[in-house]
């Protein structure tokens, strides 16, 4: 055994140790998203209070997701959209929730494979709400967390309201027969 | 070239292994879907039958060109094998996710730069050089796979990409088997090549077992029939299709709104 080998064999011990340990936690939690059961999809929804959301997203979007130009639009206050969301912690529920989507969708997608391309716009959409949220985050660090709530919490609210109603619209024209559970959870 | 009794029986094994597979594949209709892994099995299969005529009819010099000769090309697929994964799970649509280009830049570079530290790091004892390259070529490509993989779990989770089934069992057998390669080659490393090769012939056996193991593995979870998949109606393709275009739409109105 040459002088280089005991360094060498370290490495590769550290190397396995950290291919094992990132895999497999990794695998774990690509199982538990997308080879879950709907029981479970379910149960990992965080319940919003769906009036508010919406108050919060149709004060800038149209029902249809236009955005709204009226004068009668974008009229929510800051420390409002604030406390309907329920702060950090409505957040960062608002977050997790987006990833079920993400799985609500390729649900559907093992049945209908054409879904996927809803599977993944929802996906890019949640990407942007972890965005928002992180811009949001260096806003407070800065002190001007107010000033940003409707540049991106509530853009990020919308996002996400916007998300729950083609996830909804996809489970109605598929016929699944979740829906009445779904529109419940949601 | 005399072949011990254990060796035949890992031969046979491997022969049955893959021709299973090899059956199962197009039986259950995924040689269609992984045409790259369809390829790698026939291959194998193919090598299997090869190598046990040169075998017989050959001498030591042929055996050894065709032996390394199919290596090469083995090694070739598997690493096209994790080109056909990536590409079911970062093109969903065709092509590539737009926010994973920058990290599969990096995660190849960073890839290949620690199996090249790895490959140049390890000194085998052997009697000629190109044994030592052979050594250094395989832990190159089992510590570059194995960091394939596990970055394409990785950053399958932290992206929000779902992975279908089928592509999760391929992916875990061939990751597994990468990883136990990088610890066999770090064992060819230590012990070397000494004139009777026995170390190197039972880390070769137990090398072999694992992939057996693969082998049973896939023919097992490949075996099951897959999800059939529901006729869409043309009402609601069209509708799916409009819902796309929905989606698209909140996006670009939603990002275009200050």
């Amino acid at each position: 055994m040459s002088e280089h080998q005991p360094l060498f064999f370290v490495l590769i011990a550290v190397f396995v140790m950290l291919a094992v340990a990132i895999g497999g936690y990794s695998l774990h939690r690509a199982r538990t998203t997308s080879h879950t059961s709907w029981e479970n999809l379910l149960t990992r929804l965080r319940h919003f209070d769906r009036s508010s959301l919406e108050e919060i997203a149709l004060d800038i979007v149209e029902p249809s997701g236009d955005p709204r130009h009226d004068e009668a639009s974008a009229l929510l206050e800051p420390s409002d959209i604030w406390q309907r969301i329920g702060g950090w912690q409505g957040l960062e529920a608002l977050e997790q929730n987006c990833s079920v989507l993400i799985d609500l969708a390729f649900y559907v997608q093992q049945w209908y494979p054409e879904a996927v391309s809803v599977t993944e716009q929802l996906r890019l959409s949640s990407r942007e709400i972890e965005g928002h949220i992180k811009r949001l985050k260096m806003a407070e660090k800065t002190g001007k967390l107010d000033a940003f709530i409707p540049m991106y919490a509530q853009r990020a609210i919308a996002t996400y309201y916007l998300m729950t109603c083609r996830v909804l619209s996809l489970y109605e024209q598929s016929n699944m027969a979740m829906l009445t559970e779904l529109q419940r959870a949601l | 070239m005399h072949l011990a009794r254990v060796d035949l029986l890992y031969w046979t094994a491997g022969f049955l292994g893959h021709f299973v597979l090899f059956i199962v594949l197009w039986v259950r209709r995924r040689a269609k879907e992984f045409p790259v892994f369809t390829t790698w099995i026939t291959a194998n299969l193919a090598r299997t039958v090869v190598l046990f005529i040169v075998s017989r009819l050959g001498g030591r010099a042929l055996y050894y060109y065709t032996y390394w000769d199919l290596a090469i090309l083995d090694t070739l697929l598997q690493f096209a094998i994790v080109y056909e994964m990536y590409s079911k799970i970062f093109r969903p649509l065709g092509i590539w996710a737009p926010d994973v280009r920058k990290a599969f830049l990096w995660l190849l570079s960073s890839s290949l730069a620690v199996a090249a530290a790895f490959a140049m790091l390890a000194r085998p004892h052997t009697r000629l050089w190109m044994q030592a390259a052979v050594i250094k070529g395989n832990l190159f490509s089992s510590v570059c796979m194995t960091e394939l993989f596990v970055g394409m779990v990785a950053l399958s989770v932290k992206v929000g990409l779902p992975w279908k089934a089928d592509v999760a069992r391929i992916s875990q057998g061939l990751g597994a088997y990468s990883l136990f390669g990088v610890i066999i080659e770090a064992g060819n490393s230590y012990f070397g090549l000494d004139p009777n090769l026995q170390a190197y012939q039972i880390l070769s056996r137990l090398r072999m077992t694992v992939y057996l193991c693969c082998l049973a593995y896939w023919a097992t979870v490949l075996s099951k029939p897959a999800r059939e998949s529901r006729e869409m109606s043309l009402e609601l393709r069209d509708e799916l299709s409009k819902l796309q275009a929905r989606v698209e739409y909140d996006l670009q109105r939603i990002r275009g709104r200050r």
